[in-house]
């Protein structure tokens, strides 16, 4: 090769083959704590160091690799199979949420607080700023605020906000059951998440229609709305896509249940059981699923299950607002067992 | 990367912070990346976490990041070539308990500056910072320290690094600014992408503007090679 060819190739091509072939990431006594150098990810550093540190990076082979590395790894919002990690996890149950809570707090005030709107004094540039990363498609957070994990969670909100079933929904934390849905009930009175949730789910919905995790979020928003027909099938659809989730089986019984409720039937109320059994045989600690198998196992007067499921509740939550009322539930069946209770009528089969 | 050129009014830029006049604005703020309407912004909950009696505050942390903070800390095990579901709760806590720490000091350190999505973008690097302690005091290989393949092909090293050298020379002279030569060094010589470069908030920049700065950049070294402007070094090594 001659000194023609050497230097008359194009420059870009060069210095982008170059750096595949002689990058070499080595630490030196220059480079900056790696900790800092992330930090230049959600803008935290002052300008005068993030000056410094973008400097070095660009041109130091190992700071550079961190950074490409943490770029790719943290800017990012969850994808569904780490969605679905993180409701496997430790955390992601309320009770021992709360439990950890506690312990790090030291047991601290958990009053609700009221929630101010979101109308602060914001510095007019940040505003802009905001507005321009909307106009500019910087929505990947957005995406994220709209995706089905989010989603779940305002449901679960909303149903905490004005929870009018006993039965329990996934991730919802306590809330004092209210009356009955007022014959004035539209969507002037319904909580906002639940207005949010269902905009996210017609988004979503409209454009995965097969994917069951809209389908059971859709299904949960039917249960909300009291549709439990429309629930119930949206949920044994959900279910059919994805037989293994125990969280579906979860709302698939309790709009069983539901409707069981309303038409009074003892039918019904043994298929909600069931469903729930299967989905406590995929998760035998999944507090939601104990709670509802407890529930309908006492209103099918079978309480000897319904004893054993409360007990196994409060085993796995013994501290929240759930675990007092299934302290009075486990009261309640206690009393019919030892005979100082209402007399039953026939238990109905619970297969 | 976008074919067409695009020249500094095409470029999409958050205002500089120095250009801040504290002129403030009593605005609804839609906050686009966050909460829902009736729901706590980030900063704001952030801010109550801060007060470390403040337990439902703090469940409300757990319940909100969870997922991103499990994500972040499966991504990071991943980096170390680890991926035990057990391993990864016990990092998940790691994680709460340093934000506690201190009476919540990481929490307080936060600084709302503007940047949409920081507060995520904070408690994920927070999170990621702790899985890499972690592995660090184990003395795990983390995958930047790979060493590279030697068959990759490409000019000499030497030639290579005169290359570097002849085009930084190009970038350091005006009208090109210190941030769009670091865009370009991050592009073609530590290999991040538009999208990856431009996750760096204090950047300043979109995706699209970062392609942008490369597309001009690009033309401007190229032009300068063309014209014979830029080959001093490399024709006294070559010649």
């Amino acid at each position: 090769m001659n000194t023609g060819d050497r230097i008359g190739g194009d420059p870009i091509e060069r210095l982008r083959a170059g750096a595949l072939a002689h990058r070499r990431p080595k630490k030196t006594r220059r480079c900056p704590d790696e900790d800092r150098l992330r930090l230049l990810l959600p803008g935290q550093v002052e300008p005068k160091e993030a000056e410094e540190l973008l400097t070095h990076a660009a041109e130091c082979d190992w700071c550079g690799a961190v950074l490409r590395e943490a770029a790719q790894d943290l800017a990012e919002p969850p994808t569904g199979d780490e969605e679905e990690l993180a409701g496997k996890g430790r955390f992601a149950d309320p009770g021992r949420r709360r439990e950890f809570v506690e312990r790090i707090t030291g047991g601290g005030r958990t009053d609700p607080k009221p929630s101010p709107p979101i109308l602060r004094w914001w510095p007019a540039w940040g505003v802009a700023a905001a507005a321009l990363v909307v106009a500019a498609g910087g929505v990947s957070y957005q995406q994220w605020a709209r995706g089905p994990a989010h989603t779940e969670r305002l449901l679960a909100q909303a149903y905490t906000e004005r929870r009018q079933m006993e039965m329990r929904l996934p991730g919802a934390e306590w809330g004092r059951t209210q009356t009955q849905r007022s014959a004035e009930s539209s969507s002037f009175n319904e909580p906002q998440a639940l207005l949010d949730a269902k905009s996210n789910i017609k988004r979503g919905s409209d454009a995965h229609p097969d994917d069951p995790r809209w389908l059971k979020l859709q299904g949960e928003a039917d249960l909300l709305d009291g549709n439990v027909d429309t629930a119930i099938a949206e949920l044994e659809r959900a279910h059919a896509l994805r037989p293994a989730d125990a969280s579906i089986l979860l709302d698939l019984g309790t709009a069983l249940f539901q409707k069981a409720e309303k038409a009074d039937d003892p039918q019904l109320r043994a298929q909600a059981f069931e469903r729930f059994s299967e989905g406590v045989r995929l998760k035998p600690d999944d507090a939601a699923l104990l709670f509802n198998r407890a529930l309908a196992a006492q209103k099918m007067y079978a309480y000897t299950e319904a004893r054993d499921d409360w007990d196994a509740y409060l085993r796995v939550d013994s501290r929240s607002g759930w675990a007092e009322e299934a302290h009075r539930y486990l009261d309640e069946v206690k009393k019919n067992l030892s005979g100082s209770g209402p007399t039953p009528p026939a238990q109905p089969q619970t297969h | 990367m976008t074919s067409r050129e695009a020249g500094d009014e095409d470029r999409v830029e958050l205002p500089p912070e120095r250009e801040a006049t504290g002129t403030l604005t009593l605005e609804v703020v839609e906050v686009p990346w966050g909460p829902s309407s009736g729901e706590e912004s980030p900063e704001g909950l952030l801010r109550e976490c801060a007060d470390m009696g403040d337990a439902r505050a703090w469940e409300k942390f757990l319940s909100r990041f969870n997922p991103i903070i499990v994500a972040t800390v499966a991504r990071t095990m991943r980096r170390y070539g680890f991926d035990g579901a057990g391993l990864s709760d016990d990092l998940v806590q790691e994680v709460y308990l340093k934000f506690s720490a201190h009476r919540a000091k990481v929490l307080r350190e936060f600084k709302p500056r503007g940047y949409p999505g920081a507060v995520f973008g904070y408690v994920m690097v927070i999170a990621a910072n702790v899985v890499h302690d972690h592995f660090k005091s184990k003395g795990g290989k983390h995958s930047v320290q790979s060493p590279l393949p030697d068959d990759v092909p490409g000019p000499e090293e030497t030639e290579w690094r005169l290359l570097l050298r002849e085009i930084d020379d190009l970038l350091r002279r005006p009208p090109v600014s210190q941030r769009d030569r670091q865009i370009f060094w991050f592009y073609y010589r530590q290999g991040m992408s538009a999208k990856e470069i431009a996750a760096l908030s204090s950047l300043k920049l979109t995706t699209e503007g970062v392609e942008s700065v490369i597309v001009r950049l690009n033309k401007l070294v190229r032009s300068a090679f063309e014209s014979g402007k830029a080959i001093g070094r490399l024709s006294r090594f070559l010649g």
